[in-house]
């Protein structure tokens, strides 16, 4: 199993209450799986976007990586599993603005000791292709339009290799056209490289080439879908896990 | 790339980054002009101070500067004579000027004051005290015979001008009173008013005949060059035997040069915190509304797996280039202001125990220099680390709700 949330709750203070954004969340997510978090606003998907890819730590529960308990590491230790397991692509895209379209790509792998200068720059040209941007690889970002520059996003995601991509409401900024032209290319790099990817979406479109879904209500799964075919089936309500092809 | 990325986050927002390298660098300027401006007025205390009374060293008989000048015919030089041989083969000795000091009264037959005396050899006096102006007359040297010369304090307090007739009355080594009539031939000007109201100067031989010795009180030794005092002194201490010759370097007979330095020294460590407080405080803001509006940027950077430390480093790197940037800004601006100033030069007015008032500049000296650079470039850093600090251990979460 690549993760696994074991009866995950978070919660913030908010003044004098308690706000619980996930609530007893136990989710598998196997290797090479393309799954949905779908639910309104303000029923955790992001949270357990964040949780999953270790930038914020469960109030209790236990999170799994191959096996392994994660949730208790130390930030270093975290980091370091976040730079060779995890990518992320950010619903703003979050490309460092002084650096270009390749510098973007090549700024996780500077973290990689053991990888040569020529290795990089082949690394990058290569995901560069494989997003179909190597034209732009000079520009900055604000020399990109918004699709450009989420294929930078993505390319920067998949440059480390990592286990699993996360993308935050991948087509919120992006328009119908760039939206759907970018779920494909990461559905192509799923079914090609089998690499993981899981959303946070209520976009339909993202919903209609996933082939998992995990809906969220008030922070706890309210049902867990399997695409077979064109329809959904669902598991019985607040099932344990989802699992990959 | 960290630097490259420093050097192209530092140019981005380039109003910010110049107000800030603006105010360190006039911070490291000032500095510059503060400590260049000290070091001149002090550079002119110490050449006054040489180059009027003391010399670079001065040679006495054992006892004589804590007790003889209440008894200094007792404490005179066993054997100038042998001592003035010795310095003399002290390498970069250039003048030694004997002197014979002693109370008396002057008097100038209607009333009379008491006086410092000092019997002089008027050429060495003359290569040494390139400080002291004659203002009346003619220094002590220009006539033949017997004659005197006198502070300008002292003329004015006996009404004396050239030419007037005076009476000089000491004591003998043995109790004996004696007198030397001569006429005033010259009024002097020295840095230091109390020396000017009481001093009297004749030739030494005059001296030794007034109060009947042979002997002197000290040798005031002038060198080439002020950097080789502690050499000479050494040197001299080696050849001179303790018992017999205590051998004292300037400083430690100037009391008044070293309560004004020790006080420009602390007025120059307050006016140094001010502007290194100053300059933290403007790095501090401009670095914290930077890093303000960057925040999602480092969530970012922490978000693909650099840790908090690298985020930290980031900072302080693009901190340390603009304080480096700013301290060579301040050094060129400091350099151009030094050079312009003191070719216009600051009128002072007469320093405290003085009538003569001079013309300061900005020394620029490479400690100096480096100090400024270094507090500009150090108050840079130190600026950002607090920041630098929150930003770094920031959640990554709160740091990525900032959008870029």
């Amino acid at each position: 199993m690549l993760i696994r949330l074991e009866s995950v709750t978070k919660t913030y203070p908010m003044g004098v209450q308690t706000i619980s954004a996930l609530r007893n969340v136990s989710l598998n997510i196997e290797e090479g799986a393309f799954i949905a978090i779908a639910g309104p606003s303000g029923s955790g998907k992001s949270t357990l976007l964040n949780i999953l890819g270790l930038i914020d730590r469960p109030t209790s529960g236990r999170l799994l990586i191959d096996d392994r308990e994660v949730s208790g590491r130390s930030p270093d230790d975290l980091a370091a599993l976040r730079a060779r397991s995890i990518g992320f692509v950010f619903q703003t895209f979050n490309l460092l603005p002084v650096l270009t379209a390749e510098e973007n790509v090549e700024y996780p792998l500077l973290q990689f000791r053991e990888l040569k200068a020529k290795e990089r720059r082949e690394r990058v040209a290569h995901f560069l292709e494989v997003v179909k941007l190597q034209a732009h690889a000079k520009h900055r970002p604000n020399q990109l339009s918004g699709g450009q520059r989420q294929r930078v996003a993505i390319a920067r995601a998949l440059a480390t290799q990592p286990r699993v991509i996360l993308a935050d409401e991948p087509t919120a900024n992006l328009d119908h056209r760039t939206g759907t032209r970018s779920l494909r290319l990461m559905r192509r790099i799923n079914r090609r490289n089998g690499t993981t990817f899981v959303f946070s979406t209520h976009d339909p479109r993202v919903l209609e080439i996933a082939d998992r879904r995990v809906d969220l209500e008030d922070g706890a799964i309210a049902r867990l879908g399997v695409r077979t075919r064109d329809t959904w089936s669902y598991a019985a309500e607040r099932a344990p896990s989802v699992t990959g092809d | 790339m960290l630097l490259s990325i420093a050097v192209r986050n530092l140019t981005r927002q380039r109003t910010r980054a110049l107000l800030t390298l603006a105010s360190v660098g006039f911070g490291v300027a000032s500095l510059m002009l503060a400590a260049g401006f000290i070091d001149d007025i002090l550079a002119q205390l110490r050449d006054a101070t040489i180059h009027s009374q003391l010399g670079h060293f001065e040679v006495f008989a054992p006892g004589y500067v804590d007790a003889g000048r209440r008894e200094p015919l007792a404490h005179t030089l066993a054997d100038s004579r042998t001592a003035i041989a010795a310095l003399r083969a002290i390498p970069g000795v250039t003048t030694i000027a004997p002197r014979l000091s002693f109370s008396g009264l002057l008097s100038n037959g209607r009333t009379d004051a008491t006086v410092s005396v000092e019997g002089i050899d008027p050429v060495a006096e003359h290569a040494i005290g390139t400080a002291m102006t004659t203002i009346a007359g003619n220094p002590l040297g220009a006539v033949s015979g017997p004659a005197v010369v006198v502070g300008d304090g002292l003329a004015h307090t006996l009404n004396l001008r050239v030419g007037d007739s005076v009476t000089v009355l000491a004591s003998t080594r043995d109790g004996a009173l004696n007198t030397l009539d001569a006429p005033v031939a010259g009024v002097f000007r020295s840095p230091f008013r109390d020396y000017d109201e009481r001093a009297v100067r004749i030739s030494l031989r005059d001296a030794q005949d007034l109060v009947a010795t042979d002997s002197v009180n000290s040798l005031a030794v002038l060198l080439r060059s002020d950097a080789s005092v502690d050499e000479a002194v050494a040197a001299a201490r080696q050849a001179l035997p303790a018992a017999r010759y205590d051998i004292r370097p300037w400083w430690s007979l100037a009391d008044f040069y070293e309560a004004t330095a020790s006080l420009y020294r602390r007025q120059f460590v307050v006016l140094l915190t001010i502007v290194a407080v100053m300059v933290l405080l403007g790095v501090a803001n401009s670095v914290n509304m930077s890093l303000h509006e960057r925040q999602a940027e480092f969530g970012t950077v922490r978000a693909l797996g650099y840790g908090a430390g690298a985020v930290f480093r980031q900072i302080i790197v693009e901190s340390a280039l603009l304080g480096v940037a700013a301290a060579l800004a301040g050094i060129v601006l400091g350099l151009l202001l030094a050079w312009g100033i003191s070719a216009i030069g600051i009128d002072m007015p007469p320093p405290p125990n003085s009538d003569v008032g001079y013309r300061a500049a900005i020394r620029v000296s490479f400690p100096n220099v480096a100090l400024a650079a270094a507090i500009g470039i150090l108050a840079a850093v130190i600026g950002a680390v607090l920041p630098a600090r929150r930003l770094a251990r920031m959640p990554i979460v709160d740091a990525l709700r900032h959008a870029i």
